[in-house]
């Protein structure tokens, strides 16, 4: 089965780690509301550049399987496993979310992509943005 | 020099591209604007489980390495195939370029910040956002 894009890597977390950063995504988002437009703007600018638990596996798994591979090539064919271990597992990590560092990665406090995302979402209404929606759908509202 | 998570794609698609992804978020905004809520909790669903750019890339390089590891036992050249993709991978992780980059972004394949966009305003409409934002 694949997992869907949004929930890779919180259903391969625990459940305690990943209550925790629900709370911090609340406990950010009390704090902002009433802030200024200034200060979600810079909360949000913070947001683009906080690193995601995918970026760090795409620097990691190709540095694993470049060693992997180097190694192969000149100490002989018995390195084989480091590379063809570290690429396996970056497959699973792309169709299933899986990852062997992403229990210590999220130890560590790297967030998820949609973990980002829910702050940001939550930041963005504060701020208002909804509201230039909310124009088109006085339809059904 | 290092740029921010959440736009090193973006900042390394030609504007082209990037402008054509956006006129499809606003297009497909615009049609939901009137539609019932049951049709945006579908499209929702759909947001989900769309594949970013990010998981394709993280996919595409693991089977590409993987082929030049099974090459090998050709020829040890073949290990250069892995090598050279682990270094654009690397090379994308850091600075958000890389070779698939141009062909995927071409096929309309979209970042979680461009698919979130369209989240953000389904859910807009939807009224998700009204208790925390009362007018």
């Amino acid at each position: 089965m694949i997992t869907k894009t949004s929930e890779r890597v919180e259903q391969n977390t625990s459940d305690a780690i990943n209550q925790q950063q629900a709370e911090y995504i609340q406990s950010k988002l009390r704090k902002y509301s009433g802030a200024s437009k200034f200060a979600l703007d810079r909360r949000l600018k913070k947001l683009e550049r906080e690193w995601t638990t995918e970026r760090a596996i795409e620097l990691e798994a190709p540095m694993m399987i470049a060693v992997g591979a180097g190694l192969t090539y000149w100490l002989g064919r018995k390195w084989l496993a480091l590379p063809l271990f570290s690429a396996g597992m970056l497959l699973l990590h792309g169709i299933k979310g899986w990852y062997p560092l992403l229990p210590l990665m999220r130890r560590l406090g790297l967030r998820s992509q949609n973990e980002i995302l829910r702050e940001r979402e939550g930041l963005k209404a504060l701020r208002g943005d909804d509201k230039e929606y909310q124009i088109y759908s006085r339809s059904y509202s | 020099m290092i740029p921010a998570t959440a736009k090193r794609v973006e900042e390394h698609t030609a504007p082209p591209i990037n402008e054509r992804i956006n006129q499809e978020i606003e297009t497909r905004i615009y049609e939901f604007s009137g539609n019932d809520p049951v049709a945006i909790d579908e499209r929702l669903e759909e947001l989900d489980r769309e594949w970013d750019v990010e998981r394709m890339l993280q996919t595409n390089f693991a089977l590409v390495s993987l082929c030049g590891l099974a090459l090998s036992r050709l020829s040890p050249k073949w290990l250069l195939l892995t090598a050279g993709a682990a270094g654009f991978m690397v090379q994308h992780a850091l600075q958000g370029w890389c070779p698939p980059l141009a062909l995927f972004r071409r096929l309309g394949i979209r970042t979680y910040n461009e698919i979130d966009r369209e989240r953000f305003a389904l859910k807009a409409l939807r009224g998700d956002f009204k208790q925390e934002n009362p007018t």
